[in-house]
């Protein structure tokens, strides 16, 4: 019981990065807009950034399975 | 939870305990080196006109050359096109084998860690060639910059298996819910297309990683 406590707040830090990832691809698109000609920039450093916000959902994601499985 | 084997059981290699990713990983590049001579033999010799395979190829290794050379000194970038194109080739591999029902090798945490260590391996390697030994310990001097270097292979490592592992549980519980028809329309995106899209997210960074401790 406790561990699914535990595994439900670790997996509660996807809810936080989508928050986070939904806002840099707003002002992404707000950049594209402002200025077309740089958007192959623009689009490689968001990617970047996203996939590194990503990675604090997956952390968590990758530590409920753990607490899940090693009981 | 048992439902899932989210453990892969182990296998008996002549004594040695393995866990089942090792031999299907083995199949998995046998397959690869297959399709490479299947390759070589139907084109034989590159033409100024490209046939069918002829542009395939042409086109997914202009693309592996075109992304190494946006990111390291064209004279360097000879060394990582092969390794991106194993990568994708591999992944891509992969996602066809969960396809088939056999659980992916990169859903294996030790598969994708050892990854993440040839990345990191790259990764010095190309700061102490175009660096040199003395401009690599200068930029190591920082101990926060020695830390996020060491961290690298864990965090691609846990990226690559943490998202295909993902994909992997979706399918197994849509499977389980509606096993007849929306499985095969719902799998082109969870296994193909996420896993796809997760090796070109790997090559991006392992490009950008060598670009950072280059310059």
């Amino acid at each position: 019981m406790t561990q699914a406590i535990a595994a439900a707040i670790a997996v509660a830090a996807g809810a936080l990065v989508g928050f986070g990832m939904t806002l840099a691809t707003g002002k992404a698109a707000e950049s594209i807009a402002r200025q077309p000609e740089s958007t192959s920039n623009i689009r490689s450093t968001l990617l970047i950034g996203l996939v590194l916000s990503e990675s604090t959902a997956i952390y968590g994601f990758v530590i409920a399975i753990l607490l899940i499985i090693m009981k | 939870m048992e439902d899932f084997s989210l453990v892969m059981p182990d296998f008996d290699f002549f004594g040695i305990k393995l866990t089942c990713a090792v031999p299907l990983g083995w199949i998995v590049t046998l397959v690869l080196i297959l399709f490479m001579v299947v390759i070589r033999i139907s084109v034989r010799r590159f033409k100024e006109v490209p046939g069918a395979w002829q542009n395939a190829i042409e086109t997914v290794v202009g693309w592996a050359e075109k992304s190494a050379k946006a990111n390291i000194p064209e004279k360097q970038a000879g060394y990582i096109v092969p390794y991106v194109l194993v990568l994708i080739l591999f992944i891509g591999a992969n996602s066809i084998l969960e396809l088939i029902g056999i659980e992916p090798v990169t859903s294996s945490l030790s598969t994708t860690f050892a990854m993440g260590l040839f990345t990191f391996f790259w990764i010095n390697w190309y700061a102490l060639r175009i660096k040199g030994f003395k401009g690599r310990m200068k930029a190591l001097a920082n101990p926060i910059k020695v830390i996020t270097d060491c961290f690298i292979p864990v965090s691609m490592g846990c990226r690559l298996f943490g998202n295909v592992l993902a994909g992997t549980i979706v399918m197994s519980l849509l499977y389980g819910a509606i096993p007849i028809l929306l499985p095969a329309a719902v799998s082109v995106y969870f296994s193909i297309i996420h896993m796809v899209i997760q090796g070109y997210i790997f090559i991006t960074l392992t490009l950008s990683f060598i670009e950072e401790n280059i310059e």
